[in-house]
């Protein structure tokens, strides 16, 4: 970890405040220097991939935090689209959403998804949420390198 | 020769022929000149016997040339004698047998007119006696000459003898009678077809139809009477039969209540009954001979009902209106049908006729029920109609309240998540990041704060879980309640373990039913037993099913707390509680939940239980699925 120069990059694509200040926070309590990157929408999450518009300048995430229910273009459409880029499609997303239902989980995954992870109503088990997900893709798996 | 001649004709045949070989034999034997050839007059006289005329004229052919022979084989002596003589001789013979056959002829006829007289004489005696008739003469003095065996029959007696020469007024029961024949046919000759009775052998009477003729002698002198008589006594009992037979008809034809007319197959009225005549008010005399239609209101229809049943030989139920004397009129039903002479001619037709008045009004009466019925069938339809629109306008409304209440409920919890997760989220990190760091009343605040979010999470919970009831069930299919019950322990293994307390389960059948939802139900009565057990006993809960008709009852028993009676229907409403939270958890949502899925399963779900005596929760399940 220390071998890192550069923070790891996250882009959160989460359409609800609160729940970007909730992932902000529970990241800031995080063991890894990390640099979040958060989009609004579903198209705007594509702009920031391809470095479209005001996106130009940024660098391509290490990890994609997707909730499914985002305004203009939702996020299984987003997912969608990532995976059948060549460019982007080795990105792990980890969907992260209030759906239970059985119906998204099955379609995240037949999308390529890399995890899919109900938000934990509780705060101290949403926190412990979002560590588990930074500490298992950005410390234990390996990924390509860029 | 007739071969088949009797003995006497042979003797006859014989001695002609032996005379006339002596006499050849003579003949030849002597000379000539002798008158021999005379002799041959004997076999000629001989035929007299044959009594055929033609038998002398043959003998005679024959023996012409033995005399003519006889005369050369022996030449006379004296030519001019034999001369004389042979011919004399010949022409003596031919005149005999010519008188002989002439006799025999005469014979021959006059036994042949004596012949026809007897067969005459005895054809009328045939007659006479055979006829059926009853002849008897009589003479100028009264005595019976003659009877003939139909008059001994017809009389009773055995023999004609008995008759003949009787006084003939033996055979009449008062002379009177046979005293005013005689005058009769002294006056007139004869007369003819008087009826009379005679009397017969053993006194009784025979009518008969006597014929009488004045019979005269050859002077033209009464001679006598001559009677011919038929037996009547079959007639009489034939014209007695037909008699009674008319006056049957006749009773029968005016005893018919329904009136009836007979009709020539011009129409015109020959004959009516007493019904006619009441139903008319006209009197028959009125009525024979004139036309039917004038009786009749449907004239028209009246003619083409007679001339159709003289077409088809008859006519059934057709309708008319007999018209009375005052001109009503009375709907009858009229059947005909055509009658015969003796020939098979067709000579009327004979009409009955049915009041119907009364059926008339009883198929009016029936009509008015019918249609009556109908309205009120029609009416009771569209009530029913009515009734269904409005049941099924209800029934929709209720499924669609039901589908948006179950809408609403599922919507409600699930969105309301996201805000309530904020507000419980944020509060905890407020918690988190500055407890102790306000002051103590701050702190208070943010606890009731985050137990309350806290209880509105769990009680959303709750509701989309009891919202999935519906909106979540599964179909049924076999479910082995053992194997439901093995869950529910395994699940609740914990809370039973640290209840220290028993639950035990009888051998449990198998239901067609949800099983995750009777998983579900199961797991919430054992745990409401286990959770508001008395602390002060040992827990006991038992599990049981009984077969009960159609549906199987499981009862869930224990010995807690138990349930005071005036609670037992509140029990099931969805977050009802009876006991203060800070003694038991829970929102109440468990037993509204269970009362929800027996509702889908078609059964019921009640309870017995008094408080402090534990509780028995009961609930049925249909065997065939509640389908």
């Amino acid at each position: 970890l220390k071998e890192r120069i550069n923070p790891i990059e996250i882009l959160l694509v989460e359409d609800n405040p609160g729940d970007v200040r909730l992932e902000t926070e529970a990241l800031k309590e995080g063991k890894i220097f990390n640099r979040l990157s958060v989009v609004r929408d579903g198209a705007e999450a594509m702009e920031f991939l391809r470095k479209k518009g005001k996106f130009v300048d940024v660098e391509t995430p290490d990890l994609i935090l997707l909730d499914l229910n985002l305004p203009k273009k939702d996020g299984r459409e987003v997912l969608a689209e990532i995976k059948a880029d060549d460019d982007l499609k080795r990105i792990p997303v980890v969907v992260l959403t209030t759906s239970r239902n059985e119906e998204d989980v099955l379609k995240s995954y037949n999308l390529h998804a890399n995890a899919y992870i109900v938000k934990p109503l509780d705060l101290e088990q949403f926190i412990n949420a979002v560590r588990k997900i930074e500490d298992f893709w950005l410390t234990v798996v390996r990924l390509p390198s860029k | 020769l007739p071969w088949n001649a009797s003995r006497k004709a042979y003797g006859l045949y014989l001695a002609i022929a032996a005379s006339t070989v002596a006499v050849l034999l003579l003949d030849l034997s002597s000379k000539t000149g002798l008158a021999v050839g005379m002799l041959y007059v004997i076999p000629v006289t001989l035929t007299l016997w044959t009594k055929n005329w033609r038998f002398p004229i043959y003998l005679t052919l024959v023996l012409t040339p033995l005399m003519v022979f006889g005369w050369f084989l022996k030449p006379p002596g004296y030519l001019d004698a034999a001369v004389v003589n042979r011919p004399l001789s010949i022409v003596m013979v031919y005149i005999v047998s010519f008188l002989c056959a002439l006799q025999l002829w005469a014979v021959a006829e006059r036994r042949k007119v004596e012949e026809n007289v007897e067969s005459s004489e005895e054809k009328y005696r045939t007659i006479f006696e055979t006829l059926n008739e009853g002849i008897m003469t009589s003479d100028i003095k009264g005595n019976i000459t003659l009877a003939n065996r139909a008059v001994v029959e017809m009389l009773g007696y055995s023999a004609e003898k008995e008759l003949q020469g009787k006084p003939a007024l033996q055979i009449y029961p008062d002379p009177e009678i046979r005293t005013r024949f005689t005058e009769l046919l002294r006056r007139e000759g004869r007369f003819r077809n008087l009826e009379v009775d005679f009397k017969k052998a053993d006194g009784s009477l025979v009518p008969v139809l006597l014929s009488g003729i004045l019979q005269k002698d050859k002077e033209g002198k009464w001679a006598g009477f001559l009677g011919i008589f038929r037996d009547m006594t079959e007639m009489k009992k034939v014209q007695e039969e037909i008699r009674k037979a008319a006056a049957y008809n006749r009773s029968l034809f005016e005893a018919s209540l329904d009136p009836m007319i007979a009709i020539s197959p011009e129409g015109i009225i020959t004959d009516v009954n007493s019904a006619m005549e009441n139903a008319t008010g006209v009197d028959r005399s009125e009525m024979v001979g004139f036309p039917f239609e004038n009786y009749i209101a449907q004239k028209a229809l009246a003619i083409k009902g007679y001339q159709a049943a003289f077409k088809e030989g008859s006519l059934s139920n057709y309708e008319l209106e007999l018209l009375n004397r005052s001109g009503g009129r009375t709907p009858f039903m009229f059947n005909a049908s055509v009658y015969r002479d003796g020939g098979g001619e067709v000579v009327g037709i004979i009409f009955t006729a049915r009041d119907i008045t009364e059926i008339r009004s009883y198929e009016e009466e029936l009509r008015r029920h019918r249609d009556h019925l109908e309205e009120l069938v029609e009416e009771r339809a569209a009530e029913l109609r009515m009734a269904n629109e409005e049941l099924q306008e209800k029934t929709e409304d209720l499924t669609r309240s039901n589908e948006e209440l179950e809408q609403f409920a599922y919507v409600a919890s699930h969105d309301l998540q996201e805000p309530l997760r904020m507000i419980s989220s944020y509060l905890q990190l407020l918690d988190r990041r500055y407890k102790g760091k306000l002051d103590k009343d701050a702190d208070e605040f943010i606890f009731y704060a985050v137990d309350g979010a806290n209880r509105l999470q769990t009680m959303i919970n709750d509701l989309l879980q009891y919202s999935r009831v519906e909106t979540r069930g599964k179909t049924f299919t076999a479910v082995d309640m053992n194997t439901v019950m093995g869950v529910v322990l395994n699940n609740l293994k914990v809370a039973i373990e640290e209840s220290g307390g028993v639950v035990l389960s009888d051998p449990l059948p198998t239901v067609l039913a949800d099983e995750a939802q009777m998983i579900m139900l199961l797991q919430n009565l054992v745990g409401n037993a286990i959770k508001y057990r008395r602390p002060d006993e040992k827990l006991l809960v038992s599990v049981s099913a009984v077969s009960s008709g159609q549906e199987w009852i499981f009862a869930v028993k224990d010995n807690g707390i138990g349930i005071d009676p005036a609670y037992h229907d509140r029990i099931f409403r969805i977050f009802q509680r009876l006991n203060p939270r800070s003694e038991y958890e829970g929102t109440g949502i468990g037993l509204a939940i269970a009362k929800r899925i027996v509702d889908r399963h078609r059964g019921r779900i009640w309870l017995e239980s008094e408080l402090g005596k534990g509780s028995t929760f009961f609930f049925s399940i249909m065997k065939t699925g509640g389908k």
